[in-house]
Protein backbone atom coordinates (compact mmCIF):
# COMPACT_ATOMS: atom_id res chain seq x y z
CA UNK A 1 0.00 0.00 0.00
CA UNK A 2 2.89 2.34 0.87
CA UNK A 3 4.49 1.70 -2.52
CA UNK A 4 1.35 2.64 -4.33
CA UNK A 5 1.11 5.87 -2.36
CA UNK A 6 4.67 6.97 -3.12
CA UNK A 7 4.29 6.09 -6.79
CA UNK A 8 1.07 7.95 -7.19
CA UNK A 9 2.49 10.93 -5.33
CA UNK A 10 5.53 11.04 -7.60
CA UNK A 11 3.29 10.72 -10.64
CA UNK A 12 1.11 13.53 -9.45
CA UNK A 13 4.10 15.74 -8.93
CA UNK A 14 5.34 15.04 -12.42
CA UNK A 15 1.95 15.72 -13.87
CA UNK A 16 1.69 18.98 -11.95
CA UNK A 17 5.12 20.06 -13.27
CA UNK A 18 4.01 19.33 -16.81
CA UNK A 19 0.79 21.23 -16.35
CA UNK A 20 2.53 24.25 -14.85
CA UNK A 21 4.96 24.36 -17.80
CA UNK A 22 2.08 24.20 -20.24
CA UNK A 23 0.31 27.02 -18.44
CA UNK A 24 3.52 29.04 -18.54
CA UNK A 25 3.65 28.57 -22.32
CA UNK A 26 0.08 29.74 -22.86
CA UNK A 27 0.51 32.96 -20.80
CA UNK A 28 0.33 36.31 -22.66
CA UNK A 29 3.91 37.42 -23.09
CA UNK A 30 5.48 40.67 -24.33
CA UNK A 31 6.30 39.08 -27.68
CA UNK A 32 2.58 38.71 -28.32
CA UNK A 33 2.10 42.50 -28.08
CA UNK A 34 5.07 43.46 -30.26
CA UNK A 35 3.15 43.45 -33.54
CA UNK A 36 0.11 45.47 -32.42
CA UNK A 37 2.30 48.01 -30.64
CA UNK A 38 4.66 48.26 -33.63
CA UNK A 39 1.66 48.67 -35.93
CA UNK A 40 0.31 51.46 -33.75
CA UNK A 41 3.61 53.30 -33.62
CA UNK A 42 4.09 52.88 -37.37
CA UNK A 43 0.57 54.19 -37.93
CA UNK A 44 1.25 57.29 -35.84
CA UNK A 45 4.54 57.97 -37.62
CA UNK A 46 2.96 57.43 -41.04
CA UNK A 47 0.00 59.57 -40.07
CA UNK A 48 2.20 62.59 -39.33
CA UNK A 49 4.76 61.96 -42.04
CA UNK A 50 2.57 60.77 -44.90
CA UNK A 51 -1.14 60.47 -44.28
CA UNK A 52 -1.93 63.96 -42.97
CA UNK A 53 0.09 65.75 -45.73
CA UNK A 54 -1.47 63.47 -48.35
CA UNK A 55 -5.01 64.05 -47.11
CA UNK A 56 -4.36 67.80 -46.87
CA UNK A 57 -3.01 67.93 -50.40
CA UNK A 58 -5.92 65.78 -51.61
CA UNK A 59 -8.37 68.31 -50.18
CA UNK A 60 -6.37 71.09 -51.83
CA UNK A 61 -6.71 69.21 -55.11
CA UNK A 62 -10.46 69.03 -54.55
CA UNK A 63 -10.58 72.80 -54.01
CA UNK A 64 -8.54 73.32 -57.16
CA UNK A 65 -10.90 71.01 -59.06
CA UNK A 66 -13.81 73.15 -57.86
CA UNK A 67 -12.06 76.34 -58.99
CA UNK A 68 -11.11 74.75 -62.31
CA UNK A 69 -14.71 73.69 -62.88
CA UNK A 70 -15.88 77.24 -62.22
CA UNK A 71 -13.30 78.57 -64.68
CA UNK A 72 -14.36 76.02 -67.28
CA UNK A 73 -18.00 77.05 -66.84
CA UNK A 74 -17.06 80.72 -67.08
CA UNK A 75 -15.02 80.23 -70.25
CA UNK A 76 -17.72 78.06 -71.83
CA UNK A 77 -20.24 80.82 -71.14
CA UNK A 78 -17.81 83.41 -72.52
CA UNK A 79 -17.27 81.37 -75.67
CA UNK A 80 -21.01 81.08 -76.19
CA UNK A 81 -21.41 84.85 -75.79
CA UNK A 82 -18.55 85.55 -78.19
CA UNK A 83 -19.94 83.10 -80.74
CA UNK A 84 -23.31 84.84 -80.56
CA UNK A 85 -21.70 88.07 -81.85
CA UNK A 86 -21.71 88.47 -85.60
CA UNK A 87 -18.16 89.08 -86.83
CA UNK A 88 -19.00 91.54 -89.59
CA UNK A 89 -21.47 93.50 -87.48
CA UNK A 90 -18.96 93.68 -84.63
CA UNK A 91 -16.24 95.03 -86.93
CA UNK A 92 -18.59 97.69 -88.31
CA UNK A 93 -19.78 98.70 -84.85
CA UNK A 94 -16.31 98.97 -83.37
CA UNK A 95 -15.21 101.22 -86.24
CA UNK A 96 -18.26 103.41 -85.70
CA UNK A 97 -17.68 103.62 -81.95
CA UNK A 98 -14.05 104.54 -82.45
CA UNK A 99 -15.10 107.35 -84.74
CA UNK A 100 -17.33 108.91 -82.08
CA UNK A 101 -15.01 108.30 -79.16
CA UNK A 102 -11.61 107.85 -80.78
CA UNK A 103 -8.59 106.13 -79.33
CA UNK A 104 -6.91 109.49 -79.29
CA UNK A 105 -8.42 112.90 -79.86
CA UNK A 106 -5.94 115.38 -81.16
CA UNK A 107 -6.38 118.88 -79.82
CA UNK A 108 -5.89 120.23 -83.34
CA UNK A 109 -8.72 118.06 -84.74
CA UNK A 110 -11.07 118.99 -81.94
CA UNK A 111 -10.38 122.72 -82.17
CA UNK A 112 -10.66 122.58 -85.95
CA UNK A 113 -14.06 120.88 -85.69
CA UNK A 114 -15.44 123.48 -83.22
CA UNK A 115 -14.16 126.38 -85.27
CA UNK A 116 -15.68 124.98 -88.47
CA UNK A 117 -19.02 124.57 -86.71
CA UNK A 118 -18.91 128.18 -85.46
CA UNK A 119 -18.07 129.44 -88.94
CA UNK A 120 -21.10 127.57 -90.33
CA UNK A 121 -23.25 129.60 -87.91
CA UNK A 122 -21.51 132.85 -88.88
CA UNK A 123 -20.07 133.29 -85.41
CA UNK A 124 -16.89 135.20 -84.76
CA UNK A 125 -14.26 133.82 -82.47
CA UNK A 126 -13.48 135.68 -79.28
CA UNK A 127 -11.67 132.98 -77.32
CA UNK A 128 -10.47 129.49 -78.20
CA UNK A 129 -8.00 127.31 -76.38
CA UNK A 130 -7.79 123.61 -75.69
CA UNK A 131 -5.47 121.23 -73.90
CA UNK A 132 -5.22 117.55 -73.11
CA UNK A 133 -6.83 116.39 -69.92
CA UNK A 134 -7.57 112.92 -68.54
CA UNK A 135 -9.12 110.95 -71.40
CA UNK A 136 -10.18 114.16 -73.05
CA UNK A 137 -9.44 117.53 -74.57
CA UNK A 138 -10.95 120.55 -72.91
CA UNK A 139 -10.73 124.31 -72.82
CA UNK A 140 -12.73 127.53 -72.87
CA UNK A 141 -14.22 128.84 -76.10
CA UNK A 142 -16.04 132.08 -76.89
CA UNK A 143 -17.93 133.33 -79.93
CA UNK A 144 -20.10 136.27 -80.84
CA UNK A 145 -22.94 136.52 -83.27
CA UNK A 146 -26.66 136.62 -83.80
CA UNK A 147 -28.80 135.31 -80.91
CA UNK A 148 -30.39 132.55 -83.00
CA UNK A 149 -27.02 131.44 -84.35
CA UNK A 150 -25.55 131.35 -80.87
CA UNK A 151 -28.38 129.09 -79.70
CA UNK A 152 -28.06 126.89 -82.81
CA UNK A 153 -24.32 126.57 -82.17
CA UNK A 154 -25.05 125.40 -78.63
CA UNK A 155 -27.48 122.81 -79.93
CA UNK A 156 -25.18 121.48 -82.63
CA UNK A 157 -22.16 121.20 -80.37
CA UNK A 158 -24.16 119.21 -77.89
CA UNK A 159 -26.42 117.05 -80.04
CA UNK A 160 -25.20 116.89 -83.61
CA UNK A 161 -21.48 116.73 -82.93
CA UNK A 162 -19.81 113.56 -84.15
CA UNK A 163 -17.62 113.60 -81.07
CA UNK A 164 -18.81 113.05 -77.57
CA UNK A 165 -18.73 116.55 -76.13
CA UNK A 166 -19.67 117.97 -72.76
CA UNK A 167 -20.48 121.62 -72.19
CA UNK A 168 -19.93 123.33 -68.85
CA UNK A 169 -20.48 126.82 -67.45
CA UNK A 170 -22.34 128.24 -70.40
CA UNK A 171 -22.74 132.01 -70.33
CA UNK A 172 -24.78 133.83 -72.91
CA UNK A 173 -24.81 137.62 -72.77
CA UNK A 174 -26.03 140.44 -74.93
CA UNK A 175 -23.50 142.81 -76.44
CA UNK A 176 -24.16 146.49 -76.87
CA UNK A 177 -24.33 146.40 -80.66
CA UNK A 178 -27.15 143.82 -80.62
CA UNK A 179 -25.05 140.72 -81.00
CA UNK A 180 -24.78 138.02 -78.38
CA UNK A 181 -21.68 136.40 -77.04
CA UNK A 182 -21.32 132.89 -75.76
CA UNK A 183 -18.53 131.53 -73.62
CA UNK A 184 -18.30 128.02 -72.29
CA UNK A 185 -15.99 125.24 -71.20
CA UNK A 186 -16.03 122.40 -73.72
CA UNK A 187 -14.63 118.88 -73.32
CA UNK A 188 -14.22 116.18 -75.96
CA UNK A 189 -13.57 112.60 -74.90
CA UNK A 190 -11.43 109.76 -76.16
CA UNK A 191 -10.48 106.36 -74.78
CA UNK A 192 -6.92 105.14 -74.61
CA UNK A 193 -6.91 101.43 -75.36
CA UNK A 194 -4.44 99.18 -73.57
CA UNK A 195 -1.86 97.41 -75.71
CA UNK A 196 -2.00 94.17 -73.79
CA UNK A 197 -4.77 91.65 -74.24
CA UNK A 198 -7.63 91.72 -71.74
CA UNK A 199 -7.94 89.08 -69.06
CA UNK A 200 -10.17 86.29 -70.31
CA UNK A 201 -11.46 85.74 -66.79
CA UNK A 202 -12.57 89.36 -66.40
CA UNK A 203 -16.35 89.86 -66.40
CA UNK A 204 -17.61 89.96 -69.97
CA UNK A 205 -20.52 92.06 -71.12
CA UNK A 206 -21.66 91.70 -74.72
CA UNK A 207 -21.96 95.07 -76.45
CA UNK A 208 -25.41 94.08 -77.71
CA UNK A 209 -26.69 95.17 -74.29
CA UNK A 210 -25.90 98.75 -75.36
CA UNK A 211 -27.58 98.64 -78.74
CA UNK A 212 -29.34 101.96 -78.18
CA UNK A 213 -26.01 103.68 -77.53
CA UNK A 214 -24.48 101.99 -80.57
CA UNK A 215 -27.35 103.41 -82.64
CA UNK A 216 -26.52 106.90 -81.34
CA UNK A 217 -22.88 106.31 -82.29
CA UNK A 218 -23.98 105.32 -85.78
CA UNK A 219 -25.97 108.52 -86.22
CA UNK A 220 -23.05 110.59 -84.96
CA UNK A 221 -20.57 108.76 -87.19
CA UNK A 222 -22.78 109.38 -90.22
CA UNK A 223 -22.52 113.11 -89.58
CA UNK A 224 -18.72 112.83 -89.70
CA UNK A 225 -18.88 111.18 -93.13
CA UNK B 1 15.50 20.27 -11.82
CA UNK B 2 13.65 21.29 -14.94
CA UNK B 3 15.84 19.14 -17.11
CA UNK B 4 15.12 16.23 -15.00
CA UNK B 5 11.46 16.92 -15.16
CA UNK B 6 11.56 17.27 -18.93
CA UNK B 7 13.33 14.02 -19.23
CA UNK B 8 10.76 12.52 -17.03
CA UNK B 9 8.04 13.62 -19.38
CA UNK B 10 9.50 11.92 -22.42
CA UNK B 11 11.16 8.91 -20.99
CA UNK B 12 9.30 6.11 -19.48
CA UNK B 13 9.96 6.24 -15.84
CA UNK B 14 11.50 3.32 -14.12
CA UNK B 15 8.97 1.53 -12.05
CA UNK B 16 10.17 0.69 -8.63
CA UNK B 17 8.73 -2.64 -7.98
CA UNK B 18 9.02 -4.08 -4.59
CA UNK B 19 10.34 -7.63 -4.42
CA UNK B 20 7.56 -8.31 -2.08
CA UNK B 21 4.98 -7.41 -4.63
CA UNK B 22 3.14 -10.36 -5.95
CA UNK B 23 3.85 -11.37 -9.52
CA UNK B 24 0.64 -12.09 -11.33
CA UNK B 25 2.20 -13.66 -14.44
CA UNK B 26 5.33 -13.73 -16.63
CA UNK B 27 4.19 -11.14 -19.08
CA UNK B 28 5.22 -7.48 -18.95
CA UNK B 29 4.04 -5.63 -15.93
CA UNK B 30 0.77 -3.76 -16.37
CA UNK B 31 1.07 0.02 -16.50
CA UNK B 32 -1.53 2.39 -15.18
CA UNK B 33 -2.83 4.77 -17.85
CA UNK B 34 -1.94 8.49 -17.60
CA UNK B 35 -4.56 11.19 -17.22
CA UNK B 36 -3.77 12.64 -20.68
CA UNK B 37 -4.07 9.58 -22.78
CA UNK B 38 -5.31 6.61 -21.00
CA UNK B 39 -3.75 3.64 -22.56
CA UNK B 40 -5.97 0.79 -23.35
CA UNK B 41 -3.24 -1.64 -23.96
CA UNK B 42 0.37 -2.17 -23.12
CA UNK B 43 2.86 0.30 -24.69
CA UNK B 44 6.32 -0.68 -25.60
CA UNK B 45 8.03 2.75 -25.92
CA UNK B 46 6.80 4.87 -22.98
CA UNK B 47 4.07 6.87 -21.43
CA UNK B 48 2.60 10.35 -22.09
CA UNK B 49 2.56 11.98 -18.76
CA UNK B 50 1.07 15.30 -20.01
CA UNK B 51 -2.36 15.58 -18.64
CA UNK B 52 -5.33 16.37 -20.81
CA UNK B 53 -6.00 20.13 -21.00
CA UNK B 54 -8.52 21.42 -18.58
CA UNK B 55 -11.24 23.95 -19.64
CA UNK B 56 -9.23 26.79 -18.11
CA UNK B 57 -6.15 25.87 -20.15
CA UNK B 58 -8.22 25.71 -23.32
CA UNK B 59 -9.59 29.20 -22.64
CA UNK B 60 -6.07 30.57 -22.17
CA UNK B 61 -4.89 29.13 -25.48
CA UNK B 62 -7.95 30.61 -27.17
CA UNK B 63 -7.11 34.00 -25.72
CA UNK B 64 -3.61 33.79 -27.09
CA UNK B 65 -4.92 32.86 -30.55
CA UNK B 66 -7.28 35.84 -30.41
CA UNK B 67 -4.40 38.14 -29.64
CA UNK B 68 -2.53 36.89 -32.68
CA UNK B 69 -5.55 37.56 -34.85
CA UNK B 70 -5.65 41.07 -33.32
CA UNK B 71 -2.08 41.66 -34.52
CA UNK B 72 -3.00 40.57 -37.99
CA UNK B 73 -6.07 42.74 -37.99
CA UNK B 74 -4.04 45.77 -36.84
CA UNK B 75 -1.65 45.25 -39.75
CA UNK B 76 -4.55 44.85 -42.16
CA UNK B 77 -6.17 48.03 -40.79
CA UNK B 78 -2.90 49.95 -41.17
CA UNK B 79 -2.50 48.71 -44.72
CA UNK B 80 -6.12 49.53 -45.56
CA UNK B 81 -5.85 53.08 -44.24
CA UNK B 82 -2.59 53.58 -46.12
CA UNK B 83 -4.04 52.24 -49.36
CA UNK B 84 -7.21 54.32 -48.91
CA UNK B 85 -5.37 57.59 -48.30
CA UNK B 86 -2.86 57.06 -51.10
CA UNK B 87 -5.64 56.08 -53.51
CA UNK B 88 -7.68 59.16 -52.54
CA UNK B 89 -4.67 61.37 -53.11
CA UNK B 90 -3.77 59.79 -56.44
CA UNK B 91 -7.36 59.89 -57.72
CA UNK B 92 -7.76 63.54 -56.69
CA UNK B 93 -4.52 64.48 -58.41
CA UNK B 94 -5.49 62.56 -61.55
CA UNK B 95 -8.89 64.23 -61.64
CA UNK B 96 -7.29 67.66 -61.17
CA UNK B 97 -4.86 67.02 -64.01
CA UNK B 98 -7.72 65.96 -66.25
CA UNK B 99 -9.69 69.12 -65.41
CA UNK B 100 -6.65 71.31 -65.96
CA UNK B 101 -6.13 69.76 -69.36
CA UNK B 102 -9.75 70.56 -70.25
CA UNK B 103 -9.36 74.12 -68.97
CA UNK B 104 -6.18 74.61 -70.97
CA UNK B 105 -8.00 73.45 -74.10
CA UNK B 106 -10.88 75.88 -73.53
CA UNK B 107 -8.43 78.69 -72.73
CA UNK B 108 -6.73 78.16 -76.08
CA UNK B 109 -10.09 78.33 -77.83
CA UNK B 110 -10.96 81.53 -75.99
CA UNK B 111 -7.60 83.17 -76.68
CA UNK B 112 -8.09 82.46 -80.37
CA UNK B 113 -11.17 84.74 -80.18
CA UNK B 114 -9.26 87.56 -78.48
CA UNK B 115 -9.85 90.00 -81.35
CA UNK B 116 -13.58 89.74 -80.86
CA UNK B 117 -13.21 90.27 -77.12
CA UNK B 118 -11.07 93.38 -77.67
CA UNK B 119 -13.56 94.81 -80.18
CA UNK B 120 -16.50 94.06 -77.91
CA UNK B 121 -14.78 95.66 -74.91
CA UNK B 122 -13.90 98.73 -76.99
CA UNK B 123 -17.58 99.27 -77.77
CA UNK B 124 -18.72 98.56 -74.20
CA UNK B 125 -16.14 100.99 -72.73
CA UNK B 126 -17.35 103.72 -75.08
CA UNK B 127 -21.00 103.02 -74.36
CA UNK B 128 -20.37 103.18 -70.62
CA UNK B 129 -18.42 106.45 -70.94
CA UNK B 130 -21.17 107.88 -73.14
CA UNK B 131 -23.83 107.00 -70.58
CA UNK B 132 -21.74 108.47 -67.74
CA UNK B 133 -21.22 111.75 -69.56
CA UNK B 134 -24.79 111.96 -70.78
CA UNK B 135 -26.34 110.89 -67.48
CA UNK B 136 -26.55 114.37 -65.96
CA UNK B 137 -26.28 116.36 -69.13
CA UNK B 138 -28.98 118.79 -70.06
CA UNK B 139 -29.87 120.98 -73.02
CA UNK B 140 -28.60 124.53 -72.58
CA UNK B 141 -30.69 125.56 -75.55
CA UNK B 142 -33.90 124.39 -73.85
CA UNK B 143 -33.03 126.34 -70.69
CA UNK B 144 -32.31 129.56 -72.57
CA UNK B 145 -35.54 129.14 -74.51
CA UNK B 146 -37.41 128.60 -71.22
CA UNK B 147 -36.01 131.83 -69.75
CA UNK B 148 -36.94 133.70 -72.92
CA UNK B 149 -40.46 132.25 -72.90
CA UNK B 150 -41.09 133.36 -69.29
CA UNK B 151 -39.71 136.81 -70.05
CA UNK B 152 -42.02 137.11 -73.05
CA UNK B 153 -45.02 136.76 -70.71
CA UNK B 154 -43.99 140.00 -69.02
CA UNK B 155 -43.81 143.03 -71.27
CA UNK B 156 -40.61 145.02 -71.47
CA UNK B 157 -38.28 142.43 -69.90
CA UNK B 158 -34.94 142.04 -71.64
CA UNK B 159 -32.21 139.67 -70.54
CA UNK B 160 -28.66 140.88 -70.73
CA UNK B 161 -26.91 137.70 -69.60
CA UNK B 162 -27.68 134.12 -68.72
CA UNK B 163 -25.16 132.04 -66.84
CA UNK B 164 -25.86 128.30 -66.51
CA UNK B 165 -23.60 126.05 -64.46
CA UNK B 166 -23.16 122.28 -64.54
CA UNK B 167 -24.90 121.89 -61.18
CA UNK B 168 -28.01 123.54 -62.73
CA UNK B 169 -27.62 126.76 -60.81
CA UNK B 170 -28.21 129.84 -62.91
CA UNK B 171 -27.85 133.54 -62.81
CA UNK B 172 -29.78 135.82 -65.09
CA UNK B 173 -29.68 139.58 -65.33
CA UNK B 174 -31.58 142.10 -67.41
CA UNK B 175 -33.69 145.20 -67.52
CA UNK B 176 -37.38 145.95 -67.13
CA UNK B 177 -39.71 148.92 -67.34
CA UNK B 178 -40.82 148.94 -63.68
CA UNK B 179 -40.51 147.23 -60.35
CA UNK B 180 -43.96 145.70 -60.80
CA UNK B 181 -42.82 143.95 -63.96
CA UNK B 182 -39.76 142.61 -62.19
CA UNK B 183 -41.94 141.41 -59.33
CA UNK B 184 -44.24 139.64 -61.83
CA UNK B 185 -41.24 137.98 -63.49
CA UNK B 186 -40.01 136.87 -60.09
CA UNK B 187 -43.43 135.40 -59.34
CA UNK B 188 -43.62 133.57 -62.69
CA UNK B 189 -40.23 132.00 -62.10
CA UNK B 190 -41.14 131.13 -58.53
CA UNK B 191 -44.30 129.20 -59.35
CA UNK B 192 -42.92 127.34 -62.39
CA UNK B 193 -42.20 123.63 -62.04
CA UNK B 194 -38.87 123.98 -63.87
CA UNK B 195 -37.48 126.17 -61.11
CA UNK B 196 -36.41 124.61 -57.82
CA UNK B 197 -35.54 127.90 -56.15
CA UNK B 198 -35.07 131.53 -57.16
CA UNK B 199 -33.82 134.62 -55.38
CA UNK B 200 -33.79 138.20 -56.45
CA UNK B 201 -30.13 138.92 -56.04
CA UNK B 202 -30.24 142.64 -56.90
CA UNK B 203 -32.59 145.23 -58.26
CA UNK B 204 -32.09 148.92 -58.92
CA UNK B 205 -34.29 151.57 -60.36
CA UNK B 206 -33.09 154.49 -62.45
CA UNK B 207 -34.56 157.02 -64.89
CA UNK B 208 -34.14 154.66 -67.81
CA UNK B 209 -35.73 151.67 -66.07
CA UNK B 210 -35.06 148.88 -63.62
CA UNK B 211 -32.10 146.46 -63.70
CA UNK B 212 -32.32 143.13 -61.95
CA UNK B 213 -30.45 139.90 -61.40
CA UNK B 214 -31.85 136.56 -60.26
CA UNK B 215 -30.07 133.49 -59.07
CA UNK B 216 -31.58 130.10 -58.52
CA UNK B 217 -31.58 126.41 -59.30
CA UNK B 218 -33.30 124.59 -62.13
CA UNK B 219 -35.18 121.31 -62.07
CA UNK B 220 -33.44 119.00 -64.57
CA UNK B 221 -36.54 116.93 -65.37
CA UNK B 222 -37.67 118.93 -68.37
CA UNK B 223 -34.19 119.76 -69.67
CA UNK B 224 -32.65 116.31 -69.97
CA UNK B 225 -30.72 115.79 -73.16
CA UNK B 226 -32.34 113.10 -75.28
Amino acid sequence: MGLVTSQSKQKREQEMAAVSQKVKKTKLSFSDLVIPIASGILFIILAFAVFIPMVTSAFEYLDEIKETNEKIDQLEKLNKQIDSLDDNQLNDDVLTSRQVIPRILLVSNFVFYLDELAKEKSLEISELSSADSINGVSGPIGYTGDYLNVIAFLEDVQSVSPYMIRLENVEVSAKEEGDWSISLQVSGYYILEADKDPDIYAPFQPYTEYEDVVEIFKRKAESID
Amino acid sequence: MNNTQTQNQNVAPMQNVSPAAPQTNNTQPTVNPTLAEPSKGPQAEGFNLIPAMSQEEKAKIKTKNTLNIGSILSIIALASVAIGIVSFNILSKAQLNSKKASLSKIEKTTVSKMDKIISNNAIVDRAVLYLQVKKDSFSHKKIIEFFTEIASKTEGITFRSMDISEDLTFEISGTGPSLERIARLWYLFGVHENIKSINLQSVSKSDTGVTFSFEGELNITNFINE
